[in-house]
């Protein structure tokens, strides 16, 4: 992820279920057939990930765009 | 368009990021596949021209089946290579000279790097002339589907292998014309939509990708080839070419 | 679709037609163009618009017939424009250059032309440059012809000489005196030349009192071909005003003829054929059609010096009387045509390119998902082009290759399986009956803006209707049949029709005029009728014909699926008479209506667009609006407008709480369905309603402002719920230590939701929720 998306709520979140703080980490996301790792902050022991509004809403909406237009 | 003028886009960090230190679509999958489909005997020897870092040539190293070299035109980019791979044989040196006795190669990879060569044909030229008779080109490249794009393509300051795609029948007489008789052609469109996907994650947009210098001035110009480059409607491709005859300077055989 | 049915139906948008002038204009000069660029005071440009067509300009500003000014359609708003007066003008206004061209390598061929006239001129010009050596023979001592019989003020003989000097310059023998006929034969002509154009001119009268000609005599006029103006004898072509009688002949048509004899003579010296792609070499009849109606009629410029002709200001009034003939009916009326810049020939080809190359391009794709199907554009279209028929084929090719983007069309599809569900579905006759002569068939929409309507109006139809009238709440599958989804339509139509069946074959009373049309196409054994026409027949109930508040004006928005049912468009009225209603049309009703942007699923591919139509259509006019569709209604109303259903009226609603009322979101019509279904099981058939999912009962607290981003996002209340429900009952989510909020994540189907919450007093507030289709692989890592 670039510095944008590194900001300061970065140790903010919390996996409640490990009770860990998340962290940076090589996550796979994929859609329609293409898969491939992403730097995304997400929980060390159970895996769960954060996807921040602006990532949802902004480049996955550009990449799910461009892996549909087949 | 003189190369001081180029922006060497495949010397940029995020591009070598977004392909997990690979600076192409389809990564070292795509090259153990194109050796695998080659069939090349174990002690055949290989070069990589275009070989950035070595990533491919250390991968084909370990397998103990063949004997590597590479060469590249960026120095950066072969300085991090020697320091990483010592034991890989990489040089500088460019497409269109190539340092290598005529008939000397058993196979000559070329991974993304022959469409953002200066001079195509001469590199081809080269590839023709070093390889053994029945020596085999394995290429994977950028092809333009849409070739009708392809003129603006050209016009673009940046220089990438997307700003030289060509269409297929381009490449294939680009190939027979120089004695080679292409024994496969596979796409890999879903690669590059793949790798541009990644580009996206690490850059924050395509338009932004094609932002050389960052600068504000040079926005409108990335969108202008984001929009040129995806009208020319790229694609990717594998090819194996064998080098069934010569061919001499005047065209004939 | 292949090559020759697009080839078909891109050769129907006649926007690419030539101007009418340039139609009938035996050389074809594009006096469109010329008149645009004189209108800017270009006179350069249009000089050299004009002498790229004609070879010997200076004459023909002067004495050509125009047979444009005859058809210009500016003659329908006013007088013809002064063509020629302006043609003039250009020359005289801009610099004199002539471009001769360099003649092509000398060709080994000898043409020999009979008549020094402006046809056998324009042969032997045309003919030298292309590098053939051209003998002229004229029986006068000097060339011209029959422009001598013009005056000097009207044909000055310097002009004449100017224009002839290019002869010189591409290099033409001429041989004055000689007359082809009397001086030397046809057949020694023949002999030393390799090819003969014959262009003697038409008899004067001097000819016609008994000198005659060998020649002329010898020539089998009525049998000069009239595509080739090839003569009987080989080797010799013949025109120019030989061929007409005296009142039609023409300078025009005689350079005309010149240059199509040149044509001719140059296949036959190389051996080609002589027919092949000769259309419309000579004056035609455009296909172009221009509406001139609301143009608002202007006379001719007059010249303050008849001799001189028109002064450059003149001449640019003069021109900017042009109309700039297009046609564009259709993108007139239609903004998604509109909206892409272009028009239906271009779009067609864009389509096909897009479908029959390996990879998609996104404009494409959106130039085909944008169309709402609705068909106004046949209607307006001269020729009947019908650009929702390329875009539902192309749609459903697209779906069939695998390429069609899944977010175009996901949502409206889920809102339909979700109407036929086992939670919003139902067919049943009437309470107290077994077999049914009527079904009521309220359609999807109607059921979630306005269950009460569907209520009341089956209880009417059941207490006015003898034999039983059943029910059947479902929708009838018109966003799969839209968005090319062939085999889910399908599957959707049998279970109706199994259902259908099942009820005893019934009368079908639709009150949604998208149902009407996919049931009279894809259901043609059914008995079909709008609820509209059997309300006019029936009678309204009591409350609607008493309102006292009806004298007011209402504009009539028809729905756009039933464009053609004149019947339906009548009954609508009648009933709003009834009432005592006054109604406007409006300028685009019946029909001609237009779609309110549900059409072909467009305000789902294209929201900006939907948006745009809503807000031009409601600016139509300052009335109220009426419309007999759900969904109209909501999207006009969506747009600030106050618009009412014609349910509205007939069960005497307080009109203005339903004229402004606002649709509901997404949330509120799938409870709407639902409460439906189990209110009409409990009244009617006295069964209890199906129980709700456990999720359901959580309750959320929602502010209006985030209500309205979930609405533009697409997410449900029920989705919130499931989400919640899965982050509570597995402990999994994330808790941000900063704001105290927790974020958890869930993906029923397709869509992964996450939502932003806080719990408290029993209810969770949220605070927020966004989207995403990637699917995220979130593993355990030891």
């Amino acid at each position: 992820m670039n510095e944008q998306d590194a900001a300061p709520t970065e140790t903010d979140w919390l996996c409640t279920k490990c009770e860990l703080p998340l962290e940076m980490g090589k996550v796979n996301v994929g859609y329609l057939g293409s898969m491939f790792p992403v730097d995304l902050l997400r929980c060390r022991r159970c895996g769960q990930v954060f996807i921040p509004e602006e990532l949802a809403m902004g480049k996955m909406v550009e990449v799910e765009k461009l892996l549909e237009d087949k | 368009m003189k190369s001081s003028e180029t922006c060497r886009l495949y010397e940029k960090p995020a591009l070598r990021e977004a392909g997990g230190g690979l600076i192409r679509p389809g990564g070292l999958e795509l090259t153990m596949r194109a050796v695998a489909l080659s069939g090349l005997c174990p002690g055949s020897l290989l070069l990589d021209i275009g070989c950035g870092t070595g990533a491919a040539l250390r991968c084909l190293a370990e397998t103990g089946k063949f004997r590597v070299v590479g060469i590249d035109l960026s120095s950066d980019l072969l300085a991090e290579g020697r320091r990483k791979n010592p034991e890989l044989s990489l040089s500088q040196a460019s497409g269109a000279a190539l340092p290598f006795a005529d008939g000397s190669m058993d196979a000559v990879l070329a991974e993304c790097s022959l469409s953002a060569m200066e001079d195509v044909e001469a590199a081809l030229d080269g590839c023709a002339r070093i390889l053994k008779l029945g020596g085999l080109l394995l290429v994977h490249d950028v092809y333009a589907r849409a070739p009708h794009g392809k003129t603006r393509l050209q016009g673009l300051p940046v220089k990438t292998c997307l700003t030289g795609a060509v269409s297929k029948d381009e490449w294939m007489a680009r190939l027979e014309s120089r004695g080679f008789t292409v024994t496969l052609w596979e796409d890999y469109s879903s690669a590059l939509k793949e790798f541009a996907a990644r580009l996206i994650f690490s850059c924050g947009s395509l338009e932004m990708f094609w932002n050389c210098s960052g600068s504000a001035s040079e926005v409108e110009r990335g969108r202008q080839t984001y929009h040129t480059v995806s009208s020319a409607k790229p694609g990717y491709f594998l090819a194996l070419a064998k080098k069934a005859h010569s061919v001499r300077k005047d065209g004939e055989r | 679709m292949d090559q020759e049915e697009l080839g078909k139906l891109e050769a129907r948008c006649i926007q690419e037609q030539p101007a009418a002038c340039a139609a009938a204009c035996p050389v074809h000069v594009d006096a469109r163009a010329l008149s645009a660029a004189v209108a800017k005071g270009d006179f350069a440009s249009a000089a050299k618009i004009f002498r790229k067509s004609v070879p010997f300009p200076g004459i023909i500003s002067r004495i050509c017939d125009h047979p444009c000014e005859a058809v210009c359609k500016r003659r329908e708003a006013g007088e013809a424009v002064s063509i020629r007066a302006i043609e003039k003008a250009c020359l005289d206004w801009a610099e004199d250059f002539r471009d001769t061209g360099i003649p092509l390598s000398k060709k080994d061929k000898r043409v020999a032309v009979a008549g020094g006239g402006l046809s056998g001129l324009t042969a032997a010009f045309d003919l030298a440059r292309k590098g053939y050596s051209v003998e002229v023979f004229e029986k006068e001592a000097r060339l011209g012809g029959s422009l001598f019989r013009f005056s000097e003020n009207d044909l000055p003989h310097d002009i004449v000489e100017a224009d002839f000097k290019v002869l010189e310059k591409v290099g033409i023998t001429v041989k004055l005196n000689v007359s082809v006929g009397d001086d030397i034969s046809l057949d020694e002509i023949c002999e030393e030349f390799d090819a003969v154009y014959l262009a003697p001119g038409g008899e004067s009268d001097e000819e016609t009192r008994g000198r005659g000609n060998r020649l002329t005599k010898a020539l089998r006029i009525d049998l000069i071909d009239p595509l080739t103006l090839a003569a009987t004898t080989p080797k010799v072509f013949a025109g120019g005003s030989i061929r007409r009688p005296p009142e039609r002949r023409s300078p025009i048509e005689s350079i005309s003829d010149g240059r199509r004899a040149a044509i001719s003579i140059d296949r036959y010296l190389q051996n080609v054929s002589l027919t092949a792609s000769r259309i419309g070499e000579g004056p035609y009849e455009t296909r172009l059609f221009t509406r001139t109606e609301e143009i608002e009629p202007l006379p001719e410029t007059s010249m303050a010096d008849a001799d001189r002709g028109y002064s450059m200001e003149e001449a640019i009034l003069e021109a900017r009387r042009c109309i700039q003939c297009q046609c564009l009916e259709c993108v007139k009326v239609c903004e998604y045509l509109n909206s892409f810049g272009s028009y239906p020939k271009k779009y067609v080809r864009q389509i096909y390119n897009n479908l029959s190359i390996v990879m998609g391009h996104r404009h494409a794709n959106k130039l085909i998902n944008s169309c709402s199907l609705c068909g106004l554009c046949r209607e307006v279209c001269p020729d009947d082009l019908h650009m929702g028929l390329v875009c539902r084929k192309a749609r459903e090719i697209m779906v069939k290759q695998g390429r069609m983007p899944p977010s175009a069309h996901d949502f409206p599809i889920r809102d339909m399986l979700f109407s036929n569900s086992e939670k919003c579905a139902l067919a049943r006759p009437q309470p107290g009956t077994e077999t049914s002569s009527h079904l009521f068939f309220p359609g999807c929409q109607l059921c979630a803006s306005s269950p009460e309507h569907v209520r009341k109006t089956y209880s009417l139809l059941c207490e006015k209707l003898s034999g039983g009238v059943g029910l059947m709440l479902r929708c009838c599958g018109a966003p799969a049949e839209w968005s090319g989804r062939v085999d889910l339509f399908s599957d959707s139509l049998s279970d109706v029709k199994l259902l259908w069946d099942q009820m005893g074959r019934p009368q079908i009373i639709l009150a949604c005029s998208t149902c009407y049309e996919i049931f009279r196409t894809h259901l043609p054994e059914a008995e079909i009728v709008s609820l509209w026409e059997v309300l006019d027949l029936l009678g309204l109930p009591e409350p609607a014909q008493n309102d006292p508040v009806a004298s007011r004006v209402l504009a009539i928005h028809d729905a756009c699926s039933t464009r053609h049912e004149k019947h339906i468009h009548e009954s609508v009225r009648n009933i709003l008479r009834r009432i005592g209603f006054k109604m406007e049309e409006l300028p685009l009703s019946r029909e001609k209506s237009e779609c309110c942007g549900y059409g072909g699923l467009m305000f789902f591919a294209n929201p900006e667009l939907a948006r745009n139509v809503i807000n031009k259509r409601i600016r139509q006019s300052e009335a109220d609006f009426l419309a007999y569709c759900a969904m109209c209604r909501d999207y006009l109303a969506s747009g600030g407008k106050r618009t009412l259903h014609l349910l509205d009226l007939v069960f005497g609603a307080p009109i203005d709480s339903a004229a402004q009322r606002r649709g509901p979101g997404y949330t509120l019509r799938h409870e709407n369905r639902v409460r439906l279904k189990n209110m009409l099981l409990k009244e009617l058939w006295g069964e209890s309603a199906a129980g709700e999912e456990y999720y359901g009962m959580i309750r959320l607290s929602i502010s209006d402002e985030l209500r309205e981003l979930l609405e533009k996002r697409q997410v449900l209340d029920s989705d919130i719920q499931q989400v919640i429900d899965f982050a509570e009952r597995s402990n999994t989510k994330l808790l941000n230590r900063r704001t105290g909020r927790f974020l958890a994540h869930y993906k029923p189907a397709a869509v992964t939701y996450w939502v932003e919450y806080t719990f408290s007093d029993g209810e969770f507030v949220i605070h927020n929720a966004y989207t995403h289709r990637m699917e995220i692989s979130e593993e355990a890592k030891l």
